[in-house]
């Protein structure tokens, strides 16, 4: 096998484990936020079974719940799988797992937002969805940035996991060329693709941090 | 008519009683300042006032308007919704101002009014700049809160009450951050907001500035009112031995 197709399966793999990164971004950052509300219900038929459910998940292998996802309709219901129920399951899996994450961070964010600052749009009349869109999200957007930063480049790396669904990642594709052509070239290639992707992840954090730096 | 009524107003924090049945009343443009030594219930009895906190029992009256009714020996307030259209008749400006740090100053004046009295964009900016020009802080507009001092906080605190057009507006230890030239500006200022028909409502610690601010003042002491009458005559010639022994013991 030549370098070039070697290159070529693994930045296939690749695009799938972006593909993967990104939609679990795309629903867990929102997700997380209603949970953190839920978290914080006054109610508490609504607080309780979503304290449980963000404790087990950061209690438990993120692994061990993809396998949940994907081989609990059938052991539990008896449904029949389609292989391509594979890449949908590895999503649902990251993004209750990363919501949970992400939840947490919030509930740190809007605890570190003064009181008084509830108080002040309280005093100007502000509804409570006006001060929560208003006053409260854009500081804690800020403050929870650079916690949000490590998740995101965790998640890089976590996409990894998806191969005990045999989702053909990019850690797959390598185990799978590594194997048939037993070289270790392709995890080096792979590794050096993660730590980029990281990289770049992390300077676009950045920018986002530094463009949230015009107050304090 | 008086802009603010209370009668017989309590409150208890922790099982241990605040406000012991206060009552007390704002005249229209009238300037009242609350003084007394710290723990007197003096904050709190701001804070049920301006409606930021509920009282246990009593009644408010706002602009003839009643928003809390004592019944059955419990405070009955307006529903939330018409609560929070009458707190529109008041001003707040917070000890430690709780400017919105990630509003620009102009921002910070202009968003309640834009936010939720929904006034016409041009309008509002014509009026938040001629508040800023007021305080003088015009050339500070698009600056935000934490490139500025205490005072000018302060000032921006006072243009975003009252972008909001109050009838009456507390003041929570005014002068606390302010050297004796600002302090004095205060004063005139406030003196000012009176004799545009806004009344003032003032806790503070400093005699002096009561004295010559204030229409009246209320001296308290362990949740109730100990004196009250006209500002010079209780701080120049306090009736009570309490009122006397606080306001000589500062002088000294």
């Amino acid at each position: 096998m030549s370098l070039y197709a070697m290159l070529e399966l693994l930045i296939k793999g690749f695009r799938i484990s972006i593909g993967i990164f990104c939609l679990t971004l795309i629903f867990s950052l929102p997700l997380g936020l209603l949970v953190s509300f839920g978290a914080s219900s006054s109610a508490a038929v609504i607080r309780l079974p979503i304290k449980t459910y963000i404790s087990v998940t950061r209690g438990t292998p993120l692994m061990l719940q993809l396998m949940v996802v994907y081989f609990g309709p059938y052991y539990l219901f008896g449904l029949t799988l389609f292989p391509s129920y594979r890449f949908t399951a590895a999503i649902i899996g990251f993004v209750v797992n990363y919501a949970a994450y992400f939840a947490e961070i919030y509930r740190g964010g809007m605890n570190a937002i003064p009181l008084g600052q509830y108080e002040a749009a309280q005093a100007l009349g502000y509804t409570r969805s006006q001060t929560y869109v208003r006053i409260v999200l854009p500081q804690m957007i800020k403050t929870v940035l650079p916690s949000l930063t490590n998740e995101v480049i965790t998640l890089v790396k976590d996409t990894s996991l998806a191969s005990v669904l045999a989702v053909s990642e990019m850690f797959s594709s390598a185990r799978k060329i590594a194997s048939a052509q037993t070289t270790m070239l392709p995890f080096a290639f792979a590794g050096l693709l993660y730590y980029i992707f990281s990289f770049i992840s992390e300077k676009i954090m950045k920018y986002f941090e530094k463009s949230l730096d015009y107050y304090n | 008519m008086n802009v603010l009524e209370i009668a017989n107003l309590t409150k208890s924090y922790k099982g241990k009683k605040v406000l012991c049945g206060i009552s007390l009343s704002v005249g229209e443009g009238k300037i009242l300042s609350i003084i007394g030594p710290s723990g007197a219930g003096k904050t709190t009895l701001l804070r049920c006032a301006s409606l930021l906190e509920e009282a246990e029992d009593g009644e408010i009256t706002l602009q003839g308007e009643t928003i809390a009714s004592s019944i059955g020996g419990k405070a009955a307030y307006l529903p939330d919704k018409e609560l929070s259209k009458a707190r529109r008749a008041i001003g707040i400006v917070f000890q430690s101002y709780n400017l919105f740090p990630h509003f620009s100053v102009l921002r910070n004046v202009i968003d309640a009014p834009l936010t939720v009295l929904k006034e016409d964009k041009r309008e509002a900016r014509e009026k938040a700049e001629e508040l800023l020009v007021m305080i003088g802080l015009e050339n500070k507009m698009n600056a935000y809160p934490c490139e500025l001092s205490g005072g000018q906080k302060q000032r921006v605190a006072i243009a975003r009450a009252l972008a909001m057009d109050p009838k009456i507006i507390f003041f929570d230890e005014p002068t606390g951050a302010l050297d004796p030239k600002l302090t004095a500006q205060m004063s005139g200022l406030m003196r000012s907001l009176a004799m545009n028909g806004i009344s003032v409502v003032i806790v503070t610690h400093e005699m002096p500035f009561a004295r010559d601010t204030a229409d009246e003042v209320i001296f308290m002491e362990n949740g109730r009112i100990i004196e009250k009458g006209e500002a010079r005559k209780v701080i120049d010639t306090p009736e009570q031995e309490k009122t006397r022994d606080f306001i000589w013991g500062s002088e000294r």
